[in-house]
């Protein structure tokens, strides 16, 4: 009941016009970055987290929340009519979606796209606000040395997010904790790595780093082959899916809600992993398992319901524990630090009023996408004829202004570049990106809450390891990093014997 | 891929050896705790033994081919190269030419690097980038973008 009258102050904040305008540019322009083939939605919330730097906390938060599930949604639209998925996710999509295009029912696989993803959005959106209240109220028992076994909680993640090599993720993860250390030091007020420059003293923002590594570096991996007109064969016969679609993706996008829900609370899981656990599913329940492929609706209905809804469910961690478990989340917890607010139990303490107005709307969002997306489809179609020279030269230059407006200094468009480098170098080396990013934002906080446990026990390190809910969190921390890791020896063993 | 993760190691352990270096100034640990240069030292310290594994795995185990599209064609390989120069010199050069002349120049460069040469749609495109995006940032988003010693 608490859950529900606080939801309801946050709605009374999201429907403020100025939020619900935002919220619809988020959508809009989410949709519009997620539809562009190799900028997925990591990317595309890191090239436009600038665009709300300028405004309230609450309005640029619930612009990038809506940028975040717009590009989710992006991403459908390019699985379904030109066959390239948008991102990840979405590769799933392609079999069924655009299959159904080919027949010229687009309109109703992205109509039961739509439909899905605002089903798990709200589902997974009213699973946040149940769970914010008691679990923000355990959180709140925690002092330095419990957020210090909860960041090794998040650090453990860095497993799940590794591709093929663990020992690549941790590369990759140190990484992203030495540069973390860069600037002055938080307790001490030592500058570490500096090297004299005044411009590192503050750090490395990590807008700058995720808008180098994910959005230059997918660019320049993108300049490597010719970049030919993106080809479109889809048909639109009809817009609307008719009584049978509807029968046949009712279960399906109840089954995708469950399994996304459920995964998106499992921090590291990953957005593909639902989708494709939600298809495996669909096609065993079928009586006609043949067809799948072929353009069966089902095959639509429930992975891109699942996609959403472990989207939504993915920000449950964030929200309430302050662990990033994806590595768009960890960009969105970057915006919350930028307007000096941390994600955790403390926000729903000290500035209850933002969060219960970016939970509230999500679910506004989520209609919005639903209202906007079916009628904007053809001005979609069109914007992906536009050449990718074109649009990759103005996101070039929006990353310039955005790296440059962070701090109001050229020397960060050029550490930008220099990301940029990084990143492409790291996705030819096969160096996961992902923990870097999880890295560099948990590194000061861990850094900070180990110092001050130590500060509190003199030195003492069995701190972390005697009381209660340190310990147990150490413990989960093991359990995630040794079932990931042995998650990742059984797919690289069973690739290995497949070839 | 066998020389590229041996190259990989090889970088990470020269990085950790660089800013182990630079951490040894930094005090280790306070009357109070850790110091400011208890983390990082750990921290160069893991990523060398992180870097000698990888080393070691790469001579030893077993080679795998580099995949089919690892090296980019020539002329994206020369795409590449312009994109980040171009970054780079607009990084260098916005305080001389300000951001109109910078981003103008660097729209064209662009577009033009990346197969996108059309006589009136590129400058009009360069100029709506540049100046129009000036104009945008100064007068509606209250963001002021660098003006340089030209007056641009």
């Amino acid at each position: 009941m608490e859950s529900l009258t606080l939801l309801a102050g946050g709605f009374a904040i999201a429907l403020e016009p100025t939020n619900l305008l935002f919220a619809l540019a988020g959508c809009v322009l989410g949709t519009l970055v997620g539809i562009l083939p190799g900028i997925g939605p990591v990317a595309g919330t890191a090239l436009l987290l600038p665009a709300t730097f300028a405004l309230p906390p609450t309005a640029g938060i619930i612009m990038l929340s809506a940028i975040y599930y717009g590009a989710m949604y992006g991403g459908t639209l390019t699985s379904v009519l030109v066959n390239v998925p948008g991102e990840a996710a979405s590769a799933i999509t392609c079999l069924d979606g655009y299959e159904m295009a080919k027949q010229g029912r687009a309109g109703p696989a992205l109509a039961v796209a739509a439909i899905g993803s605002f089903v798990g959005g709200i589902v997974a959106t009213m699973g946040l606000v149940l769970l914010a209240v008691p679990l923000t109220k355990l959180a709140l028992l925690f002092g330095p040395p419990e957020f210090f076994s909860l960041m090794l909680v998040g650090l453990s993640l860095v497993i799940g997010l590794a591709g093929k090599s663990v020992l690549l993720a941790l590369v990759s993860a140190v990484l992203g904790l030495l540069i973390s250390m860069i600037g002055i030091d938080p307790v001490a007020g030592a500058p570490r790595f500096a090297f004299g420059r005044l411009e590192l003293m503050a750090g490395i923002n990590v807008v700058v780093v995720a808008m180098g590594v994910f959005g230059v570096g997918e660019i320049l991996l993108n300049l490597e082959r010719e970049m030919a007109a993106t080809p479109l064969s889809a048909r639109f016969r009809d817009l609307f899916p008719g009584r049978d679609d509807v029968r046949r993706s009712t279960m399906p996008i109840v089954r995708g809600t469950v399994i996304g829900f459920f995964l998106g609370l499992i921090p590291g899981v990953g957005a593909v992993v639902p989708t494709v656990m939600s298809y495996v599913a669909e096609k065993r329940l079928s009586k006609t398992p043949e067809k799948f492929g072929t353009g069966m609706i089902e095959g639509v209905a429930g992975p891109e319901t699942a996609n959403n809804a472990y989207a939504n469910a993915a920000l449950i961690p964030l929200f309430t524990l302050g662990i990033p478990g994806s590595p768009t989340v960890a960009i969105i917890m970057g915006a919350f630090m930028m307007k000096g607010l941390i994600p955790g139990p403390f926000l729903f303490r000290d500035h209850a009023d933002i969060a219960w107005g970016v939970i509230a709307s999500f679910c506004i969002g989520n209609l919005m996408l639903l209202i906007l997306n079916l009628p904007l489809i053809p001005l979609w179609v069109r914007l992906l004829r536009i050449p990718r020279p074109i649009l990759f030269s103005l996101i070039l230059g929006f990353c310039v202004v955005g790296a440059y407006s962070l701090n109001g200094q050229m020397f960060d468009v050029g550490m930008m570049a220099v990301f940029g480098i990084v990143g492409y170098l790291f996705k030819k080396a096969e160096i996961p990106l992902a923990p870097l990013l999880l890295t560099l934002i948990l590194g000061p906080l861990m850094e900070q809450s180990l110092r001050q446990s130590l500060e509190i026990s003199r030195g003492d390190f069995t701190i972390l390891f005697t009381r209660p809910i340190s310990l147990g969190l150490i413990v989960t921390a093991c359990v995630f990093a040794l079932v990931s890791t042995m998650a990742i020896a059984r797919r690289v063993r069973g690739a290995d014997s497949e070839v | 891929m066998r020389r590229v993760h041996q190259l990989t190691g090889l970088a990470c352990l020269l990085l950790a050896g660089f800013l182990g270096y630079n951490t040894l100034a930094l005090p280790y640990y306070t009357r109070l705790g850790p110091g400011p240069g208890f983390f990082p030292r750990w921290l160069c310290a893991i990523l060398a033994a992180l870097a000698l594994v990888i080393l070691a795995r790469a001579s030893w185990s077993k080679d795998e081919p580099l995949p089919s599209n690892f090296f980019p064609e020539r002329r994206g390989g020369l795409r590449i190269a312009i994109v980040i120069a171009a970054l780079i010199a607009v990084a260098n050069t916005m305080s001389i030419l300000g951001f109109q002349l910078a981003m103008l120049a660097f729209y064209l460069l662009v577009l033009a690097a990346l197969g996108r040469w059309r006589w009136i749609e590129t400058p009009v495109l360069a100029v709506l980038g540049s100046f129009g995006c000036y104009y945008a940032f100064s007068m509606w988003l209250n963001q002021p973008l660098p003006t340089g010693r030209l007056g641009f």
